[in-house]
Order: C-alpha cells, then structure tokens, then sequence
C-alpha cells in the first residue's frame, strides 16, 4: 500500500517536471534534438525524484537549477532563465489551483489511484493553459529580444524573489494541509504573482514610451535637416537663374558680332558643363520627395549631407513614390543608417568614391532598396564582415552588420543579397508585404 | 529581329531610325522597325496585338505616362526584350534600369557622335540576344532573381547553402557574396551530384570542399567558412567526397 502510493506520487511528480521541460521547448519554438532530452532525463528528472523522497525541500531547488543549467546549456540565451522561473512559479500556482479546487468542492476519491489520475490530468490543463496564455502574451506584447539587458536583469530580480517567497512559504513556515491553509497559500501565491506581473507591465510601458520619445526626437532632428536642405536648394536655384542670365547674355554678345566660332567653343564648354554641375542637391531633393515615409526621408537626407562633406559623389534613385513599406519603421532606419554608415567609410577612402542608393517599388507588393558604394578592400570576405568580432575597421564597424542580421533574421518578408561586383560593394534588400 | 523606337524629339526620333535602318542594310541581318513614335500610347495599342523584340526609349516622353512606365510595361509583358533607354545626361538612374527593367543598355543623348556608335553597338548586342533566346540552356549555373534581374551563379562559385530557422529563407554563400530567396533545400539537391546535403540545415558542394574534420564532423571550405555534419551523414559524405574527385563535371 504504501509502495503503491509512493509510486503513484513518484509517477505524479515526474509528469509534473515532464510538463516543465515540455513547456520550455514550446516556449522557445526551436525544436530541441534527442540529446536534449536524454540530457533532461538525466540531469533533472531522475536526480530530482530521488532526492524528494529524502528531503523534499533539496529537491526543488536542485529542480530549479537544474532545469536553469540544461536550458541555458541547450539555448545559450539569457531569456531561458527568465523562462525557467516563470514556468515554474506558474507550475506550482497550477499544483495549489488545483489542491484548493479539490478541497473546495470536496472531492472524495475511492482510492489513491483515480486521485493521482485526476490531479495529473487537471494539472495538465491548468498548466498548459497558463503557459499558452503566458506566450500569447510575451511574443504580442514584447519583442523579447528589444528589450535591453538592464530590464530584463530587473525582471528576473523581481521574479527570483517571487520564487524564493514562495518557496519560503511552501516549505518552511507551515506544514499543516487544511483547506484553510491551502486556500490562503493559493490566494497569497495569485496576488503576488499578479502584483508582479502588473509591476513588471509598468515597467516596460514607460521603457518603451521612452525608446518612442527617443526615436521621435531623433526623426525630428532628421527632418529639419531636411528642412534646411531644402532652404539651401532654394538659395541655389535663385543664384542659378542669375547665373543663367549671364550666359544668355554672354551668348548674346556672341550673335550680335557674329561670332561663330567664340560662340560654338563658350555653348559647348559652358551650357553642357552648367547642365551637368546642376546642382547634385536638387537632384536628391527631387527624387526624396517620392519617399512618402517620413523617417526614411530625414535619415537619408543626413547621411547624403555627410557623405557629400566626404566628398562622395552620392545619388539616390526613387523613380516612383513609395508610400509605406511592410517593416517596422524603427528597424528599417537603423538598418539603413547602418548600411549608410558602412557605405560611407568604405567610399571615403577611395579616390572618386560613389554611393548609389535606389528605393524601387517593383509591384504593389515589393519594395527594394539598393546601395552600391565604391569598395576600398576588394579582399574582404562576405561572410565574416556580419561576425561580432571581425573588423577591418576598428570598433564599431563590423558590429553594425551583426545588429542587422539579428534584425532580419526574425523577419521572414525580408531578403538581403550582399556582394561584390568588380569594385563595388552591393546590398540589395528586399521587402515583401506580409500576406 | 523587331525593333520599336520610342522618343519625342522627333529628329532624334528619324535619327535613330535612319542609324538602324541603314546598319540593318549593310549588315543585312533581318533587324526591321516594327514602330517609330513620339507617343507611348501607339506603342501599347501595337503591343496588344502584336509583340516585338528591342525597345529604344526616351525617359521624357511628355506624355501622360513616362519611359520608365512604359518600360515597365513592356517588362511585364515581356520578360525577354531587350530594352534600351536614351535619357539626357542628368536622368542617368543606373540601378532603376538595372534592377526594376533590367534594361540592357542606356544611351546619352548628349553627343550625337558617340550616340551613334554606341546605339550600333547596343543594337547588336540586342541581336545577339534574340538570336541566343531558343539555344540558352542554363547548364552549370544556378539562376537567383530579384526584381527583373536574373543572376546566373555558375556552380563553381557556390560554397553552400544554408536554410534559415524559421522561415522558408536559404542563404547561398558564393564567391562574390551571399544571395537569399525562398525555397527549401529539396530543391537543390536533384541539380547536380556536387552538391550534398551534409546536415538538415546544410547543402555543400562537394568540389569546394578545403578539409573534412572527421573527429569534431565539420566541413571546413575553401573559404574558410564552416558547415556541420550530422553524425549519420558523415560517412556518407567522405564517400561521395572522394568519387567527385574524379569527376569532371
């Protein structure tokens, strides 16, 4: 009988850590191999049903942080830690859920047997449900890889004091199993948990209305660049009218005295250099005023202008309007900035160095963008430039393209082709809208 | 090999013709004007009856609808024409043409001398294309499209590919670079005996392969990159290394 029973408890308490394995790798969407598990088996389930029949206390713990060690083993990503504590503190709110819900409404079970059945599969629910809701809400709410480490280390404080309050409670300040106990631990366990999870919503709230204001204010300040950019371009146009009238008079000159050959040499030398200097400034404006999405404007705008002080020659090409484009605004322009950033460092160490930037809107559905600069190092590998570590040069080089691989890679209506074309340097990004 | 000039200069327009007309002469090659206008509109009308080989377009048409639209036109209908802008000199949108048209030229209008030349040279570029249409087979080499531009990527210069987590993306590593599209690696597989898929996420190609390292099961290439191997394949995998040794192709 008494063997009977532990079984049932041991068989019991092994679907209830199974669950918890299962949920991280549900939780974390990649598919984990069968090492994974045999490992999981290994290290966290025997060793921590062996230790709960000698102290039961030992063995949550070692359930804990056993679980943290395997799945930041097999993810290599701090958020599993985050993961691991919030699945266990919704594993032991279900257990209590259920214990207060039996007792409630008072369920008597014929033998140990159909109890241990019951609970198993009550838990079941209870627990799958609270991590479905769990995931629903992190991956519509918060883009967990945005979030800065700061935040996510005050997260994982709070929630580490949540676990050791309530581990302090399970098994040190009572151990009597009557209903009014139970239903109080049950009730402390939600209030807390809610209160936390509201506290922790606070907190990202004003974090990301802050990002927001950053970004606003930064659009902002791109924008009056591009207000002075156009103020410029107005000065020039009336200096070009002027100097216009000179020629034409100058040119009068010429037909007055019957000058054919003066004439010939000062049309040819000055009137088709005079359309080709027209003014590089109002070209761009021309073509920025096709871009109809404001903060792409502001920032190509700022990086024309510095690429210009370089002296690099810079063209931009939007032969037709584009309106919105399928991607998180904030993403694209620190994609682009990037790619800019990158062109222009590139470009100024070369002798007559180019940069050429399109938008090309190529139905309804797909936008591309180009950028085309003139290569200084014909021999960098492709491959390595998008590495933490490689940089030709110095810091901050080779970290731009790491960010934007983290960026895209999380996108699936994106495709990027990076690649050398004799000395040029191409990066063609493609934007599909999401169906 | 039709030809339809658009442009509404209209001695530009009766100089072009003329250049065409008398090269066709000379060379007697069958190259014909289908179509000589000023106005875009009579070039669509022509189309949707009939079809012709080799655009010449001015960007200014003064029309309702620019060369670049028009273009665009045609390159929906036609994904193989040949098409050819003559633009001034400050209209010069290199990658528009190259990726949205895959326009085969552009000419300046700037210098009527070197127009002439460099309008024959890409006519017969345009020819030798028509002419190519129905032999082109695309053998060794691995076509990628974006926009309207088609790439062809010999064989010989692709190191791996790559399938992405969680899309239906697959990154190519070649020689010049790294080109994505969508599709899945099945795909690849039945196009040519050097490319063997080592892992679930990788496809290598066998002939650029710089070391296999047995012990650690990765692929070391030529390149420097690496590529695992599941440990199921790597036998496989030494095996069909060392036959495609001796094969040529």
């Amino acid at each position: 009988m008494f063997l009977k029973s532990t079984l049932l408890l041991m068989l019991y308490l092994l679907l209830q850590i199974l669950s918890v394995i299962f949920a991280f790798s549900f939780l974390i969407k990649n598919r984990f191999n069968i090492v994974f598990y045999i490992a999981s088996f290994f290290i966290i389930i025997i060793p921590s049903i062996t230790i709960y029949f000698y102290k039961d206390w030992i063995s949550f713990i070692y359930l804990l942080i056993s679980n943290i060690i395997v799945f930041y083993f097999f993810t290599r990503d701090k958020i599993s830690i985050l993961h691991s504590f919030i699945i266990f503190i919704l594993a032991i709110i279900s257990d209590h859920i259920i214990s207060f819900g039996f007792t409630l409404i008072n369920l008597q079970f014929n033998n140990d047997f159909t109890l241990i059945i019951a609970r198993s599969i009550s838990f079941i629910i209870i627990f799958n449900l609270f991590i479905f809701l769990y995931r629903w809400f992190t991956y519509k709410y918060i883009k967990i890889n945005s979030i800065p480490n700061k935040i996510t280390l005050l997260g994982l404080c709070i929630v580490f004091i949540t676990l050791i309050f309530f581990y302090i409670n399970l098994f040190h300040l009572s151990n009597r199993v009557d209903l009014a106990t139970i239903k109080f631990n049950t009730f402390l366990f939600i209030f807390y948990f809610i209160f936390m999870i509201i506290l922790l919503a606070l907190i990202l709230k004003i974090f990301f209305k802050e990002q927001k204001f950053k970004e606003k204010e930064t659009q902002y300040e791109n924008f009056l660049i591009y207000v002075s950019m156009l103020e410029k371009a107005n000065k020039d146009v009336q200096k070009f009218r002027h100097d216009y009238i000179n020629i034409l008079l100058t040119l009068k000159n010429f037909i007055d005295t019957n000058n054919l050959n003066d004439l010939r040499l000062y049309f040819e030398e000055s009137i088709l250099n005079f359309e080709k200097k027209t003014l590089d400034d109002q070209k761009i404006l021309n073509h920025l005023k096709n871009i109809e999405v404001l903060g792409l404007k502001g920032l190509i705008t700022s990086k024309a202008i510095i690429a210009q002080e370089q002296n690099i020659l810079f063209s931009l090409e939007v032969p037709s309007t584009i309106q919105n484009i399928d991607f998180n605004l904030i993403n694209l322009t620190r994609i682009l900035g990037i790619f800019l950033d990158n062109a222009i460092e590139s470009a100024q160490n070369c002798t007559d160095g180019s940069i050429q930037l399109a938008l090309l809107n190529l139905d309804e559905l797909q936008t591309l963008i180009i950028i085309k600069n003139s290569l200084d190092n014909a021999s960098i590998n492709i491959a390595d430039i998008f590495n933490d570590s490689s940089s030709s040069k110095g810091n901050g080089r080779g970290l731009g393209l790491s960010i934007v691989k983290q960026i895209i890679e999380f996108e699936d209506n994106v495709i990027l082709n990076t690649h050398i074309e004799g000395c040029y340097f191409i990066q063609e990004l493609l934007i599909r809208k999401r169906v | 090999m039709k030809v339809i000039i658009c442009e509404n200069n209209i001695n530009q327009l009766a100089y072009t013709a003329q250049t065409i007309r008398n090269y066709a002469m000379i060379e007697d090659n069958g190259i014909s004007i289908a179509l000589a206008t000023p106005d875009p509109h009579e070039v669509i009308r022509f189309l949707e009856k009939e079809k012709a080989d080799c655009f010449f377009l001015d960007i200014d048409l003064e029309s309702n609808i620019n060369g670049l639209e028009l273009a665009d036109y045609i390159r929906n209908k036609d994904t193989l024409a040949s098409i050819i802008f003559i633009t001034t000199h400050n209209q010069m949108i290199h990658l528009t043409f190259q990726y949205k048209i895959a326009a085969l030229d552009f000419i300046v209008k700037d210098d009527f001398e070197s127009n002439k030349n460099h309008l024959i040279h890409s006519l017969a570029t345009a020819f030798n294309r028509y002419r190519q249409l129905g032999k082109e087979e695309q053998t060794l080499q691995f076509q990628v499209k974006i926009g309207s531009l088609v790439r062809n990527i010999p064989y010989d210069e692709i190191y791996f590919f790559e399938s992405s987590s969680n899309s239906h993306k697959i990154v190519m590593h070649t020689k010049k670079g790294l080109f994505e599209f969508y599709g899945t690696l099945k795909d690849i597989l039945n196009l040519n005996q050097r490319f063997f898929r080592c892992h679930k996420s990788y496809i290598v190609n066998l002939k650029l392969i710089f070391e296999i390292n047995k012990k650690d099961r990765l692929i070391i290439m030529e390149n420097k990159e690496v590529c695992p191997v599941s440990h199921r394949l790597i036998q496989e995998l030494d095996r069909s290394h060392s036959l495609i040794k001796n094969i040529k192709q």
